[in-house]
């Protein structure tokens, strides 16, 4: 059964192209542009399934695929993959930014410590915010 | 008691109003400097740890215990002259004296990392499951740097500045203890292993943090 092998290449490269786009980098405006126009091409696709269904049928045999609803199961847990690993990505880099403002925010507001029994003198930071920092405190 | 003024200890610090001040009153006659990173807690933890003698720097969220060990090594590095910086746990299972011995060991020595293990001699007292897992742990480390260390995931750890300026965690949360034998093995500084105590008490017990967080230092050194 020779045509398999074209069902089977594709969803390997799909599968290929999807480690690529987790591993990259994001490139903001040529991504987007990207994202977009495939976006734009599965819905103009859509319209063509809906409006003469067998094309699907047909489009499915071609590449060796049983039936046009298999071929459209395989494609939605293909995109599920893609979306999941885009959006794991966006969250680990809003996770980042987080960090850094959260650090910022911490490293300006330094408490020091109430007189302790020890002589001690902190270097630690001007004392213009000592303990007035109730907007920080999560309560 | 002798003291050591120029040694910072970093505690990160996240709900553990029951235990912290103990730990910090129980640390300040040896070493004066102490910063607790509170990583947002609910419970007061950061008025406790300034009550009790502690710097205290505050997350305004919580980010994990990665983020806010990165968070104290910032406030060390670029708020204060610290030659040394200790990491030390918030709830009383590391020791003082083991910090001292680490501390004079780098001195006299001149080392600029010294790793805390409590798989060296045989004061481990682990349980077995936990044991295999952080063994794991130590030996997917020595793969992937190099460093032949026992215990990769020991909290209690001795940097000195040149090789604090070369540390930038990234990981928030538990494989930030990975992470930073990664970043230190890169820097070539001359380091040592030195046996610590842990002591596990009933408090530590009952957070159950053991084996829970066993798997997730396990997932997280694969999927990084």
């Amino acid at each position: 059964m020779p045509t398999y092998w074209i069902i089977k290449g594709l969803l390997l490269l799909a599968l290929a192209l999807l480690a690529v786009l987790v591993l990259r980098p994001v490139r903001t405006a040529k991504h987007l542009a990207v994202r977009r126009l495939g976006m734009l091409a599965i819905i103009v696709f859509a319209c063509f399934a809906v409006l003469f269904p067998g094309i699907l049928n047909h489009l499915a045999t071609f590449i060796g695929v049983e039936k046009g609803i298999n071929l459209l199961v395989y494609t939605l847990v293909l995109a599920l993959f893609m979306q999941m690993a885009s959006s794991y990505r966006r969250d680990a880099e809003a996770e980042r930014r987080l960090t850094r403002l959260a650090r910022a925010i911490a490293l300006s507001n330094v408490r020091p410590p109430k007189a302790s029994p020890a002589d001690q003198q902190t270097p630690a930071a001007p004392p213009s915010s000592s303990g007035e920092t109730p907007g920080l405190s999560n309560k | 008691m002798h003291s050591f003024p120029d040694t910072w200890l970093v505690i990160p610090l996240y709900n553990e109003a029951e235990v912290v001040g103990d730990v910090v009153r129980g640390a300040l006659p040896t070493f004066p400097h102490i910063v607790c990173v509170d990583d947002g807690s609910r419970d007061g933890s950061a008025e406790v740890a300034i009550a009790a003698g502690a710097v205290v720097v505050q997350h305004p969220i919580n980010l994990g215990q990665g983020a806010a060990l990165q968070t104290g090594f910032d406030y060390v590095r670029t708020q204060t002259d610290g030659r040394y910086v200790v990491t030390f746990d918030s709830d009383g299972q590391h020791r003082v004296s083991d910090a001292v011995a680490m501390r004079q060991r780098a001195e006299a020595d001149d080392l600029a990392i010294v790793y805390g293990s409590r798989f060296l001699g045989t004061k481990a007292q682990t349980g077995w499951l936990k044991a295999l897992v952080l063994k794991t742990a130590a030996l997917v480390t020595r793969w992937q740097t190099g460093l032949r260390l026992t215990d990769a995931h020991n909290g209690l750890r001795l940097l000195r500045r040149d090789a604090l300026d070369q540390v930038n965690l990234q990981q928030n949360r538990m494989a930030h203890a990975s992470e930073i034998v990664e970043q230190l093995s890169k820097t070539d500084l001359p380091w040592a292993e030195m046996p610590v105590h842990i002591d596990y008490t009933d408090y530590s017990r009952a957070k159950g943090q053991s084996l829970f967080n066993s798997v997730n230092i396990l997932v997280e050194l694969v999927m990084r």
